[in-house]
């Protein structure tokens, strides 16, 4: 029997497959003439749906079933992803240094969207911090600092701050120009993106260089500015060491 | 991925070979921390929860100029280039069996701990060990003006107090913080942080007269328990001798070593807060 496409009640999950016999049963033999599969999918990564039901209807007009079976298709990685420099700067107290990004997600090959999807990021390898050097009490930063993200109804997720604090900023605008070492000075950091295949404990990498699998994320300390970048799009802001 | 399998390959030998090789691990000459550079070398060969906390230089005898196109020692000591004097440092430990092991882990960072007291280095640094996989290295001496060893409370020994209340965990390191510094009259302020899982995990918290590191602590490990046993953050209290400000740091160890149940029980730290003398090093923030 074969069927092609069908489609989940966006609201409610539901769905409803019927199949039909290609051809007529052989002598002798029963097949049914139409399968029919019901069920709701309910997953969190939306790939599968605890219980589905399958009635198989006969040509003599009888049926079997309902019969409980547990339906499951492959999890749908997105294919890649962009980001925004959305132009704003955090206003928290101690974080004002810290540029905010958002992700967008691509749909899939089918056009599948990933909302309500989580999204995680992961050190695929250390990064280089070229602002520090050795004695200073500002701390190496060579991996992503632990950010995960429920994706949203249009596919995107935010906010990734991105950025030193300022108070580590404005140390090595000073110390560093105090110590005869070069600015700007520039923090790189990688960032592999992964998205959940079930719950929150199991995660897949998705999408290529800087659309996902592996961003590049970029701190540029000046004399008198801060900028911060996400997969090459960046924001940038006057900032200055206050003695 | 900063994570070795040395601890991990150490252990399936150590099972089945019963033999046993020994580490050796060099602190980056360059480094003028060499302990707390060790250190960070054995959280990420092992995974382990190794914090450290820096007290004040207070006598220019233990500063050094440390910036290329300068002489070492041999120059007077520029107070805008100095770091704290020291020398590079080995440290050797055996591997260790297999499974995990909490007692080898002490055993191994008291081990560290001894070594680097007997190098050349300033020896104002103790251990203490605390919850379930927290170890502190924690600078409990200092030199005054006149060239006497003193001690010096660890500034995060500090109790503190605040209302329990649901918090985003980086406004909760940034209460505890500021709460130390208004006490201790110190300056205090942000270096490196895990930004965004600071931001995004929120965590029920107060303190009654608590030590601020076993505050540090509970928050942290509510932290863990929220997003996952493998969520493990460690900091690093730097003293900068140029500014005089504590630099707080801190970062989430790498790796997925899982030595305990996130669900256990962390007892505090056991600690003494004493009043801490005045000291014309520190300055309100």
């Amino acid at each position: 029997m074969t069927a092609s496409d069908w489609s989940i009640d966006p609201a409610s999950g539901a769905f409803s497959l019927t199949a039909q016999s290609p051809t007529a049963p052989e002598p002798g033999c029963t097949v049914a003439q139409t399968v029919v599969t019901t069920g709701t999918v309910v997953s969190p990564v939306c790939n599968a749906g605890p219980v589905s039901y399958i009635t198989s209807h006969y040509a003599d007009g009888s049926q079997a079933g309902p019969d409980a079976v547990n339906l499951a298709s492959p999890v749908n990685i997105p294919p890649g992803e962009s980001s925004t420099a959305l132009g704003t700067w955090d206003t928290a107290d101690g974080n004002t240094t810290q540029a905010e990004f958002q992700g967008n997600l691509f749909n899939a090959a089918q056009g599948e969207q990933f909302r309500g999807r989580v999204v995680n990021e992961t050190s695929p390898f250390g990064g280089t911090d070229g602002c520090h050097s050795p004695g200073d009490p500002v701390a190496e930063l060579t991996q992503i600092t632990g950010g995960r993200w429920w994706v949203q109804n249009n596919n995107s997720y935010k906010t990734d701050y991105i950025g030193l604090s300022p108070s580590s900023a404005a140390y090595y605008q000073y110390y560093r120009a105090k110590k005869g070492l070069a600015l700007p000075c520039i923090i790189t950091v990688p960032q592999q993106m992964q998205i959940n295949t079930s719950g929150t404990s199991s995660f897949l990498p998705y999408g290529s260089t800087n659309q996902g699998n592996t961003n590049s994320l970029q701190l540029t300390i000046d004399g008198t500015s801060v900028k911060s970048s996400r997969a090459g799009q960046s924001s940038s802001k006057a900032f200055r060491f206050q003695q | 991925m900063k994570l070795s399998l040395t601890c991990l390959f150490a252990s399936f030998v150590m099972a089945h070979v019963a033999l046993s090789a020994s580490i050796t691990l060099t602190s980056d000459p360059a480094d003028p921390r060499p302990l707390q550079n060790v250190a960070q070398q054995l959280e990420n060969q092992c995974g382990w929860r190794i914090t450290y906390e820096e007290g004040p230089i207070s006598n220019e005898e233990d500063l050094q100029n440390n910036v290329p196109g300068f002489l070492k020692k041999s120059d007077p000591v520029s107070l805008s280039i100095a770091t704290r004097k020291y020398l590079p440092f080995k440290f050797t430990f055996n591997e260790l069996a297999s499974p995990y092991d909490r007692a080898a882990e002490i055993k191994t960072i008291d081990a560290l701990l001894q070594d680097y007291k007997e190098s050349d280095n300033l020896p104002y640094f103790a251990v203490r060990h605390s919850g379930n996989d927290y170890s502190h290295i924690v600078q409990v001496l200092t030199k005054d003006e006149n060239g006497n060893i003193i001690p010096f409370q660890p500034v995060l020994d500090t109790p503190i107090t605040f209302p329990k209340e649901t918090r985003q965990l980086d406004t909760v390191v940034k209460l505890i913080l500021r709460q130390v510094a208004q006490e201790r009259n110190v300056g205090i302020t942000e270096g490196t942080l895990p930004t965004m899982l600071f931001r995004q995990v929120q965590v029920e918290i107060g303190a009654n007269n608590e030590s601020a590191r076993s505050v540090l602590i509970k928050a942290l490990d509510a932290a863990q328990l929220q997003r996952s046993a493998d969520t493990r953050v460690m900091w690093q209290m730097n003293y900068d001798v140029l500014s005089k400000y504590y630099y707080f740091n801190a970062h989430i160890i790498a790796g997925s070593f899982k030595r305990w149940p996130a669900t256990e029980a962390v007892p505090p730290a056991v600690q003494t807060p004493v009043p801490h003398p005045a000291n014309a090093w520190f300055r309100q923030k």
